[in-house]
């Protein structure tokens, strides 16, 4: 048996009026896997998926799934199933035809397809509803006999497009939560496309950030939102602080900074030996690590770093505070904290404020290479 | 993909030779277009009829392999909008009142002329509620979505929505419509396909649901008037074509200067007139001249209303005046409920003018054909149409006012594309005969669209 349930070698989509739509597109997934594309409207992550499905056909590169070359077999002999936003599901067909649907079209034995919709339909607790019509069911139902549909045929390989943008929010949290048991317990890769990227670093093993066509970063959602390798995922991933700046020097694993807010540090998230003094760079402290103080208190904790300004705003939301603070004309940085700890500090609004960190907490970012 | 795709997306002749050729098999074509109606992205298919298309392609597979087709067509995949008669499934006319119908005790004439020249019934595809509008708009099930623009949803064309959206997706390669007011070429023009409406009579409606009785036709969409052809045979149950094609040479055009040039989108015009420029340097003799004779069809339909309207009111008038109207769109039942206000004097003033016109434009015409752009604009973007109703009606009529026209004079018509606009959104042209004259019609088409095809 291969290693890897899903390989993508250099994988490429050119559309025939020459627009490259994926580029270069490397990817090694386990077998299990929880596998999440993120990205802008456009980046590709669809693309790229509909390339796995073989709804779209590859460029160029190869698309491995458990070892066997498939870069060429149609959609319909490849072990994956799709679930798309829209669920495709036949109206006027019931919940139970709606299921047979993909054994049919695979051939199955029909003293198999019974056996087979049964036991899907117990594991989705769709029995109720098994005689009903689309028009009867609810979003959420809906979404369970999509996937009903989509698992039915023991797919090596599911592929979710947007599974959950028509839901609302409510509802779209609980099913995220049943989507992880489920495939879970199932142990069968799934690779999850959203452009939510709070959706993305919840559900995924590891998160692939992909950009115009080309893939930013993989991590675990984890890595991803405390190292940012680049500034496009600093920017599009969490609530990171982002301070711009001049690499003054870098080296052991410690990047320094000039910013107009004075000099700071940070992980470089490059290779230090090749990188120029004076180039652009991005010092990036995740939101959680970013302590909020009145200006000149002193030290504790081993924060090493800090910038000071004003309370522009203070905006309450329940238990949680979001508290901007402006360092200069051009940058307002928000925290989030707790309320008790603006009463306690005495922070208000027009007051002066350290906001203060660790330096390995924070990350330094090429911003032009 | 490659291969099996690439069938798939190939015109139905071409595909029935490939599998005549023992080239491809007929059971792995229709697997890969269940599989792709499987992942369609709007509600195309409303029923898929998975058992009874693999059944019918292992046939025509031991048919094929046995050298014995069964027709020209032999083991290829068709579908078929839901007005048509399944034995054994709901017939719904897309409509939320019929969801839970008792299934039809036998398919439609027209489909077992198909299935017995061993095409391939993939299953039942979206329309216009009753087929009754032309922007194939469905608030019950969803509307198909016009595949030329993926960023901004744009209305397929109707009635035959989706069976246009079917063979231009790739879902299928070719599909059946109706058309009573333009519900073939309509949304063959919005999709870029082949569609061709057949003159009254010519194919069996036996099954199909009614809009209105005198006007309903059916006929096919497809990639290719060499498919209409063939299909036109094959759904009359007929074994053999007398279509010849027309030489551009001896092709005599007339170019109707009433109605149905004014206020087109400018993309529409300039690959209309591209189009007769491209027939004239191919040497066929081009007149264009008034035809007063649609004048007083348009006029007569503002003050007495439609034959479509007086006849849908009454195939549908327990449920418009019943408690379930609420239940049916309400754009739908604004059109029927203009039929209960006519009157038998209406009528009658419509057949007549109806009957002499028919007269009248076989003279003129004299053996030429008539050609005009098969719709004034190119399919129009979904969200603003869905927000205001009146908008929908003036869109939904100019829409319908070319095609329309060939329905009121009983005009067989071939819609082909012929270009797109800036956008990319295909335009079409139009042309028609005189009632009956099906044969000659589908032998000049035949012509036409290698001359619109041909590269400059």
């Amino acid at each position: 048996m291969a290693d890897y349930d899903l390989e993508l070698v250099k994988l490429r989509k050119v559309y025939p009026g020459g627009t490259v739509a994926v580029e270069g597109f490397d990817l090694r997934v386990e077998r299990g896997e929880f596998i999440s594309f993120v990205g802008p409207s456009g980046c590709g992550k669809t693309t790229t998926l509909r390339m796995i499905a073989g709804l779209e056909s590859i460029s160029g590169g190869d698309l491995l799934i458990r070892g066997q070359n498939f870069t060429q077999v149609p959609t319909e002999r490849r072990p994956t199933s799709t679930i798309f936003q829209n669920y495709a599901i036949f109206p006027h067909m019931t919940v139970r035809q709606n299921i047979e649907f993909g054994l049919h079209v695979r051939k199955v034995a029909s003293a198999d397809v019974k056996k087979r919709v049964d036991s899907i339909i117990d594991k989705l607790q769709l029995g109720d509803i098994a005689n009903a019509k689309e028009g009867s069911l609810s979003g959420g139902q809906k979404q369970r006999l999509a996937l009903a549909r989509g698992l039915v045929t023991e797919p090596e390989i599911l592929l979710l497009d947007e599974p959950l943008g028509a839901l609302d929010a409510n509802l779209r949290k609980s099913i995220q939560e049943e989507l992880k048991i489920l495939q879970r317990e199932l142990n069968i890769t799934f690779v999850f496309v959203t452009h939510a990227q709070s959706e993305a670093l919840s559900m995924g093993d590891r998160v692939v950030v992909m950009n115009s066509g080309k893939v930013e970063q993989i991590s675990a959602p984890f890595d991803l939102y405390t190292r940012p390798k680049s500034p496009f995922v600093a920017r599009f991933i969490g609530r990171n602080k982002i301070i711009e700046g001049q690499l003054s020097e870098a080296a052991n694993g410690r990047a320094v900074v000039r910013t107009r807010f004075g000099t700071l540090s940070g992980v470089p998230s490059f290779d230090t030996s090749t990188a120029s003094t004076d180039a652009r760079v991005l010092l990036v402290a995740p939101s959680e690590y970013v302590d909020i103080l009145p200006a000149g208190a002193p030290q504790d904790g081993g924060q090493t770093d800090t910038v000071s300004g004003q309370v522009s705003a203070i905006d309450a939301v329940g238990q949680f505070v979001y508290v901007t603070v402006r360092l200069d004309e051009d940058l307002s940085i928000r925290i989030e904290t707790h309320r008790e700890k603006i009463g306690q500090r005495g922070i208000e609004i027009g007051g002066q404020v350290d906001l203060r960190w660790q330096s390995e907490r924070a990350t330094v970012v090429l911003e032009a290479a | 993909m490659q291969d099996v795709d690439h069938l798939a997306r190939q015109s139905a002749a071409s595909i029935a030779r490939a599998l005549a050729a023992g080239q491809a098999d007929p059971v792995r074509l229709t697997e890969h277009c269940l599989e792709k109606i499987g992942q369609q992205t709007s509600p195309v298919f409303l029923n898929v009829t998975a058992d009874r298309a693999l059944r019918e392609a292992e046939a025509a597979f031991k048919r094929l392999k046995a050298g014995n087709p069964a027709s020209p067509l032999d083991g290829v995949p068709m579908a078929w909008k839901d007005l048509v008669d399944f034995k054994g499934e709901t017939t719904t006319a897309a409509s939320d009142i019929y969801r839970n119908a008792a299934p039809a005790s036998d398919d439609a004439p027209v489909l077992a002329n198909a299935t017995n020249a061993g095409m391939i019934a993939l299953g039942k595809v979206n329309l216009s509620e009753f087929a009754y509008s032309g922007l194939g708009l469905n608030p019950h099930f969803g509307t198909p979505l016009n595949p030329h623009d993926p960023v901004t949803p744009r209305a397929p064309g109707g009635s035959s929505s989706a069976s246009a959206v079917a063979v231009a997706s790739g879902l299928a390669p070719c599909a059946i419509g109706t058309d009573t007011g333009g519900s073939i070429r309509i949304p063959a023009a919005f999709n870029g396909v082949v569609g061709c409406k057949s003159s009254e009579g010519r194919i069996p409606t036996k099954g199909v649901f009614a809009l209105s009785k005198t006007l309903d036709t059916v006929g096919p969409l497809a990639r290719s008037v060499e498919d209409c052809v063939l299909l036109d045979m094959v759904l009359r149950g007929a074994v053999t074509t007398p279509v010849r094609r027309i030489p551009a040479e001896t092709l005599r055009i007339f170019v109707p200067e009433t109605v149905v040039l004014d206020d087109l989108e400018p993309a529409v015009a300039e690959n209309f007139e591209n189009s007769l420029s491209r027939l004239e340097r191919a040497g066929a003799r081009l007149t264009r001249g008034p035809l007063p004779e649609f004048t007083e069809a348009a006029r007569l339909a503002e003050e007495a209303g439609s034959i479509t309207a007086a006849e849908a009111y009454v195939e549908h008038r327990d449920l418009v005046d019943g408690p379930q109207a609420g239940r049916i769109d309400r754009r739908v039942v604004a059109r029927i409920e203009r039929g209960k206000a006519m009157s038998a004097a209406d009528l009658i003033r419509l057949n007549r003018v109806r009957a002499a016109g028919m007269a009248a434009i076989g003279d003129r015409l004299d053996g030429a054909f008539m050609v005009m752009p098969t719709t004034p604009h190119v399919a129009p973007a979904i969200a603003p149409l869905e927000a205001d109703d009146a908008l929908f009606h003036r869109i939904n009529l100019k829409t319908l006012r070319n095609t329309m026209l060939g329905n009121f004079f009983n005009l067989p018509g071939v819609a082909l594309p012929n270009g797109t606009d800036a956008g990319s959104m295909p335009t079409s042209f139009l042309l028609c005969a005189i009632g009956n004259d099906d044969e000659r019609l589908l032998g000049a088409a035949l012509e036409v669209e290698r001359v619109l095809m041909a590269a400059n």
